[in-house]
């Protein structure tokens, strides 16, 4: 009797995981653009745009979003949502934006950094 | 931020997670509406929700990680979790514990004497302390003590030091009871206990005055732990002691546990130097000469370097230093060299040392207790694998339901860590004990007071606690990981239990072989230090123990002048040569096997002397040799007239001497000489002598192979040292003759100062090579035993579940109708297949262990055949038992049984 492992099958243009320090600029971002969203709004807002690039876990949201608020750059309350849930709302502070405004332009520079490294490896 | 991380640990336990369920409660409805609107039934909607948000489980405990300080909420929630399940399974709690506690307790106790050794800090200022060393530099080994007035030329010329004291160590006679017991005590200039800086207990110092030589103020500071002994009597200081049946005052207690400038050497009492030439015997008198004469080297230096002074730096000025002295007190300063060491922590020695003998043992005896500790981890792993299989449900579960593989590992650890961190404290216990009997069965034979702590202090504790945490990962992350290896769909189906075993040599298997392979090894450096005690325990140096009674006596012990102690010695040995039983008595200055050896050089006249080790310089009284029982090959025995003052030089050599002087020629009749030492006046002693006789050879210590050559001389006349009666007896029991000799002794004066009265087998018996051989002896047995009592538990546990796991081939075989012998032997093969497998790669290895060992080994090869037969073989046969218990159990079962087992 062997027993069998179930593979996975070889997985097609499997959408890459959310590059680590990453999420909390996305939830930044959107909360940003957005103003106040509960937990499930950003997850599909981010999965919208992130469609087909990034394969989000939903339930990752939520340890990022309780380290942004222990950091002080989102609050949170507990509000209804449009269809009367309850729910709890994140909203972006001012320490918040401010650390957008800095991360953001770290970013750009990263990105163009690597882009200027890659282009010129080929 | 960290005061809400610490808040969010310890603080509001109002449902940590409520708030965080709600919220994700509210997730799953708004997505669930979402998939609603779209047109799924609201299960459908439900379970697609469920799916987008993934592993609830990873979720909730990755955000608690964020929520607390992750590493200690989860350490100490596994914890908890750790002990409960244990509490469940308190059988296999208990073993893991001991087996960790056994390995733990070996290395603690081992550890506790290297760190009494090597490691524990010196009281005080003692640290810093240098030694000083003279010797000259053209001569080898000719490093020497320093004389009183030499040390202060030294102490006020020299400006490298701050404190420069001077000592020696001295045994002296205290009363106990109607015995004479001898004491160990330090000598000491008045600014000792300053230089190493603690505060004496109560009382004061030695002052200047008393510090002078010949000053014999009768003046002494006890050791903390005898005024401890007496209630810590206020009195205490100014009361008298006998010292050298003499009162002396005591004025100060040392510090508590005051060592000096050594790690183990606790005097019982300190002296001034000033009464140093009336308490010394006459071993160390220089004739008569006193300490304040330069050619009485009698006292070691030590000091402080100044602040800024480098060793270095230190002995170039000493170096224009010696240059001076040299010149301005030629006496005692010419051709010598100052210069200063670090102070061996164990040696008592004019010659400075390096602490490597005891580096070294400890370096032999740490991996061998290392060895206990390794098999106690791989029997544990082993019974931790074997226990983890039968969790292999619950861990696919968590693993299924989404538990990340990191945090099963952990808490698997944190499982094992408990286990260890118990077993690690009842092992200190262990440990403890352990090292509380060896200082017990070592304190009676010791010439003096060691001070081992067998308290485990800040090391020995850390030391234990890094053993346990190693072996918990040690023994906690093979099985751990192994477990945690998702074979989820296999395990979850039928747990692999119906599954053969594919591969019999697996994991579990190959621990065992180690264990066995380990297990040889200590077997075979036990059983071969087991056999050199055993020769040890029978050594003698060359003549009949049995029969033989030993009386030592120390006149200068009771203050006898030197007339009265050869009176009393003359008296003491007609009055025992007449007692019936007696066949023969006689004297001499040292025993052989004893603690204590002199030697010296010897030339014939106007030769070189010849190379070699110097001969034994023994004095023997008449009817000596025919009292052990030497045989004169030559020549004759001294009689009473060469005892006689104004007799002539007469010698008897042995063989091995004979050999080395007189390779061609007859002895007898020959002349011999111990030539003067440099700058000293010829005394009698360096007069030519005759030799009248040549006796066999014997050995003078019990670690040399073969006979050393001896010169014997007749017991000098005026010397009041120590003096050793042996007594042969014939026809009468020991005992009785040992109570009669002591009676015939009291006669001749009832203050008489025996130190010893004893069977020479008996003294034997307490001789310090033959207990430090025997405790090497002992204490590898034990680790030998201990070894293989855990490869043996190792190869049953291996066993046991080997058979629970084929049970049901088994029940298949039974019932195809094989015997339950068969099924005995079947299993008994493949057992015999992994303890021949790890024989056959630790003997090699015990092999190699065996050769490496041999430098400490007594009288035996390290290729010794009974050991090397019987260790493996005592091996196999433990684990053919260790296989056989379980076999046997596993036959018991009805075919029926196990066929219906799934």
């Amino acid at each position: 009797m062997e027993g069998g492992r179930v593979l996975l099958p070889v997985n097609m243009a499997k959408p890459a995981d959310v590059p680590y320090g990453t999420l909390d600029l996305m939830v930044l971002r959107t909360l940003k653009t957005m103003g106040p969203l509960h937990g499930y709004g950003l997850a599909r807002r981010i999965e919208q745009i992130a469609r087909g690039i990034l394969s989000l876990n939903q339930g990752t949201i939520y340890p990022a979003l309780l380290r942004l608020e222990q950091q002080g750059l989102i609050k949170s309350r507990w509000g209804s949502s449009d269809n009367n849930r309850r729910a709890k709302f994140y909203e972006i502070t001012r320490t918040g934006e401010r650390h957008l405004a800095a991360e953001s332009k770290h970013w750009a520079r990263m990105v163009s950094m690597v882009s200027r490294l890659l282009e010129g490896e080929s | 931020m960290l005061l809400a991380r610490v808040a969010g640990l310890f603080g509001a336990r109002r449902h940590p997670d409520a708030e965080l369920d709600e919220e994700l409660r509210a997730h799953l409805e708004l997505a669930a509406d979402e998939h609603r609107a779209r047109g799924l039934s609201p299960e459908q909607a439900m379970l697609a929700a469920r799916r987008d948000l993934g592993s609830t489980i990873r979720t909730v405990e990755r955000y608690r990680e964020q929520r607390g300080l992750p590493l200690v909420e989860t350490f100490v929630r596994d914890v908890r979790y750790a002990l409960r399940l244990w509490r469940r399974a308190p059988g296999f709690a208990a073993v893991v514990v001991a087996i960790v506690a056994l390995g733990v307790g070996v290395n603690s106790a081992m550890f506790t004497f290297v760190n009494a050794l090597l490691l524990r800090p010196l009281p005080g200022r003692a640290a810093e302390m240098v030694g000083l060393y003279s010797h000259n530099p053209k001569e080898p080994n000719s490093y020497r003590p320093f004389s009183y007035p030499n040390y202060l030329d030294i102490r006020d010329r020299s400006d490298v030091f701050d404190d420069l004291v001077a000592y020696t160590f001295l045994m002296v006679g205290r009363p106990a009871g109607d015995v004479l017991r001898r004491a160990f005590v330090q000598v000491v200039s008045a600014n000792y206990f300053g230089a190493v800086g603690l505060p004496l207990a109560a009382g004061r110092s030695f002052t200047r005055e008393e510090d002078r030589p010949g000053a014999d103020i009768p003046v002494a500071i006890a050791s903390y732990e005898s005024w401890r002994d007496e209630g810590f009597d206020p009195a205490f200081v100014g009361r008298t002691i006998r010292v050298n049946a003499r009162d002396f005052t005591i004025v100060g207690v040392a510090p508590k546990g005051f060592t000096g400038t050594s790690a183990l050497i606790a005097p019982e009492l300190w002296l001034p130097i000033g009464v140093f030439d009336t308490v010394a015997n006459d071993m160390f008198k220089n004739n008569g000469r006193g300490l304040g004469d330069r050619s009485n080297t009698a006292l070691m230096v030590a000091g402080r370097l100044k602040p800024g002074i480098s060793m270095t730096q230190a002995n170039a000025r000493l170096a224009s230093l010696s240059a001076d002295l040299a010149r301005d007190a030629p006496a005692d300063g010419q051709d010598r060299l100052l210069t200063v060491h670090p102070i061996s922590r164990v040696n008592i020695s004019s010659t400075p040392r390096a602490d490597t003998g005891p580096a070294v043992l400890s370096a032999v005896l740490m991996p061998l207790s290392g060895g206990v500790l390794l098999i106690a981890c791989l029997n544990i792993a082993n019974m931790l694998l074997a226990r983890g299989t039968a969790r292999k449900k619950e861990i696919a579960i968590r693993l299924a339901l989404g538990g990340g593989r990191a945090r099963i590992v952990r808490q698997l650890l944190t499982e094992s860590l408990v286990l260890a961190l118990v077993g690690a404290g009842v092992g200190l216990l262990i440990g403890s004990w352990t090292i509380q009997l060896l200082v017990t069965s070592l304190t009676p034979i010791m010439p003096m007071p060691l001070r081992i702590e067998p308290r485990p202090d800040v090391n020995v504790v850390l030391a234990a606690t890094a053993f346990a945490v190693l072996s918990a990962l040690a023994f906690g992350l093979a099985p751990a990981l192994k477990v945690t290896k998702p074979d989820l769909v296999d395990d979850l189906k039928d747990l692999g239990a119906s599954r053969l075993p594919g591969r019999r040599f697996g994991t579990r298997a190959w621990l065992v072989v180690c264990q066995i392979a380990v297990s040889l090894m200590l077997m075979t450096a036990g059983g071969l230090f087991a056999r050199g005690a055993l020769r040890a325990n029978h050594a003698d140096p060359g003549y009949r123990y049995d029969g033989l009674i030993l009386v030592s006596i120390d006149p200068s012990l009771a203050g006898y002048s030197a007339a009265q102690s050869r009176e009393r010695l003359r008296t003491a040995l007609e009055r025992i040569r007449a007692l019936p039983g007696v066949a023969a008595a006689g004297a001499n200055s040292q025993v052989p096997f004893g603690n204590f050896h002199l030697s010296t050089l010897v030339v014939r006249p106007g030769q070189k002397p010849v190379a070699g080790r110097e001969p034994t310089y023994t004095t023997v009284t008449a009817d000596y040799f025919k009292a052990v029982g030497l045989p004169l090959i030559r020549g004759r025995e001294f009689s009473r007239a060469d005892e006689l003052a104004g007799s002539p030089h007469v010698a008897i050599i042995d063989e091995p001497l004979a050999r080395r002087l007189f390779p061609d020629e007859d002895p007898i009749g020959q002349q011999l000489m111990i030539p003067a030492r440099t700058n000293q006046r010829p005394t009698a002693e360096n007069e030519p002598m005759t030799i009248v006789g040549v006796v066999q050879g014997i050995r003078e210590e019990l670690l040399e192979a073969r006979p050393v050559p001896h010169l014997y001389v007749p017991a000098a006349t005026g010397y009041d040292a120590a003096s050793h009666i042996h007594v042969r007896i014939a026809g009468a029991s020991e005992t009785d003759m040992l109570g009669a000799i002591r009676r015939e002794l009291r006669a001749v004066d009832d203050r008489f100062p025996i130190v010893e009265l004893r069977t020479m087998r008996d003294f034997h018996d307490r001789g310090l090579t033959l207990w430090v051989i025997r405790t090497a002896g002992r204490t590898l047995t034990a680790l030998g035993g201990l070894a293989l009592l855990l490869a043996a538990i190792g190869v049953y546990g291996v066993k046991s579940y080997v058979v629970s796991q084929r049970t049901r081939e088994i029940g298949i075989r039974l019932a195809l109708g094989a015997s339950s012998r068969d099924i005995i032997g079947m299993l008994l093969r493949d057992g015999a297949r992994i303890t021949l497998v790890g024989i056959a790669i630790g003997f090699p290895l015990a092999v190699l262990l065996g050769r490496f060992l041999s430098v400490a080994m007594f009288e035996v090869s390290a290729f010794d055949p009974v050991v090397l037969t019987m260790a493996p073989l005592v091996l196999t046969t433990a684990a053919a038992i260790a296989t056989y218990v379980p076999a046997r159990r596993g036959t018991r079962i009805s075919p029926i049984e196990a066929l219906r087992m799934d």
